[in-house]
């Protein structure tokens, strides 16, 4: 990866559909299923991981020079889980609701394979000016993933669009709009109910499934190659092959 | 002397790393605690008034039974003092785990709001018990609690006293009906001591 070269807007966005990181690299899935039954702890998830993804992106390049091979990875952990802790605390401070929405999943953001994947594979060999980029795309590539599972979830399993959506905009609270109950609005016409399923984990994995199907299904039509699952642009591999 | 370099320059380069993490978290820390606080006090406080209307609370006290944990409870009071009542906290197994619950009860034994601290019950069906029109069955009521199923319903029987279960989720609303027991029950035992 690190070897041809790329363009910055190409490092930027590849995250987005070509080398997503849930829906193609298969990574970060476990937080993905778990906070994505409701849209708004779903975004929640994905702007900390941004958050935590482009500070340890900028801070592991910074200090690639520094950290010899031998203990990069608990020095990258170290530094993952500090910038981890840190905007825990700045959640909790500013955004109590979304701290009790993510609940367990905003600590465990420190053994996201997105993070450490990301600082090895790409950080430890790019400037930082593009560690940034990429951070920022394949954060915004997991925030895209989980934006559209809960959306598909909240609204099957649900019937409702952006509930509680005043937790996560402070600004929108003096408005009437706290997100969409398409469910109630349908059952005074019809008896439909929402499909309960859907906002359990099984229902969870389905909709995974029909995502994933669908990105590959464009990647191929666009004749991109698939991407090689597995940690081959890393380090330790890179050592082997030579 | 190479062979000890290999050794401590990782060290050394390791502990700074951490040195400088530690700090940056100290700072952090420090910057938010009071932020923290805050919005931890008035959570609290949201919580207590959702339940029983009251110009001041209590600082959190603690009641213990003899048996168990000691259950938390809040007094509640009015503008000039008098106490009108109070705030309790229990818990129960529910269908899907702990269930959490705040009771407010006035200076008379009577339920006056409920509001559910924490639910693992299943989505769809023992999670409605998190709903206004099942909690508001409660409200008002004073003494120990039956849980009816469809058919006898409490209106129907014009019982006080009588909660209409959720269909599907019978345990869910025995889980509810049992915490706000167990307020009631908690609450006597208060006052008996407080005489």
């Amino acid at each position: 990866m690190a070897k041809t070269k790329v363009s910055p807007l190409e490092t930027f966005s590849k995250g987005f559909v070509k080398e997503n990181p849930v829906l193609r690299l298969v990574l970060g899935t476990c937080p993905a299923l778990a906070v994505s039954n409701t849209m708004v702890s779903a975004i929640g998830m994905g702007i900390a991981t941004i958050m935590v993804l482009v500070m340890t992106n900028t801070i592991i390049s910074a200090l690639k020079k520094v950290i010899p091979s031998k203990v990069r990875i608990p020095a990258y952990i170290v530094i993952i889980s500090t910038m981890v802790t840190v905007v825990q605390m700045l959640v909790k401070a500013f955004l109590p609701v979304i701290y009790d929405a993510l609940g367990v999943y905003l600590p465990l953001i420190t053994v996201n394979c997105i993070i450490l994947g990301r600082a090895e594979s790409f950080a430890s060999k790019n400037s930082v000016a593009l560690s940034i980029l990429d951070g920022l795309g394949m954060g915004i590539g997991f925030l895209a993933a989980l934006f559209s599972i809960s959306l598909i979830r909240e609204f099957v399993g649900g019937g409702t669009i952006l509930s509680g959506i005043q937790s996560l905009l402070p600004f929108l609270s003096g408005s009437s709009f706290n997100g969409v109950d398409v469910a109630s609005a349908v059952s005074q016409y019809t008896a439909l109910e929402p499909i309960k399923i859907f906002i359990l984990p099984a229902g969870g994995f389905m909709v995974f499934g029909f995502l994933m199907a669908l990105v590959n299904r464009i990647n191929h039509k666009k004749g991109k190659p698939s991407v090689e699952l597995g940690c081959g642009s890393c380090k330790a591999c890179d050592k082997e092959a030579k | 002397m190479q062979k000890l370099k290999g050794i401590l320059l990782p060290t050394l380069s390791l502990l700074m790393i951490c040195l400088v993490c530690a700090g940056l978290l100290a700072f952090t820390n420090g910057f938010t605690k009071e932020y923290i606080e805050k919005a931890e006090k008035e959570q609290i406080l949201n919580m207590l008034s959702s339940v029983i209307e009251s110009d001041r609370f209590s600082e959190q006290k603690e009641y213990s039974t003899g048996r168990g944990e000691p259950y938390p409870y809040y007094d509640a009071f009015d503008k000039d003092g008098n106490r009108i009542g109070r705030v309790l906290i229990t818990s129960t197994n529910g269908y899907g785990g702990i269930l959490r619950l705040v009771t407010g009860i006035d200076a008379e034994g009577k339920v006056t709001g409920l509001k559910i601290l924490e639910l693992h019950e299943t989505p769809g069906l023992g999670s409605k018990v998190n709903s206004e029109s099942f909690l508001n069955q409660f409200k008002g009521i004073s003494r120990e609690l039956i849980l009816s199923k469809a058919g006898n319903t409490g209106a129907s029987l014009g019982q006080v006293g009588l909660i209409d279960a959720i269909s599907g989720a019978t345990v869910s609303s025995g889980a509810v009906s049992s915490c706000v027991n167990t307020a009631l029950e908690v609450n006597a035992l208060i006052e008996k001591g407080a005489n």
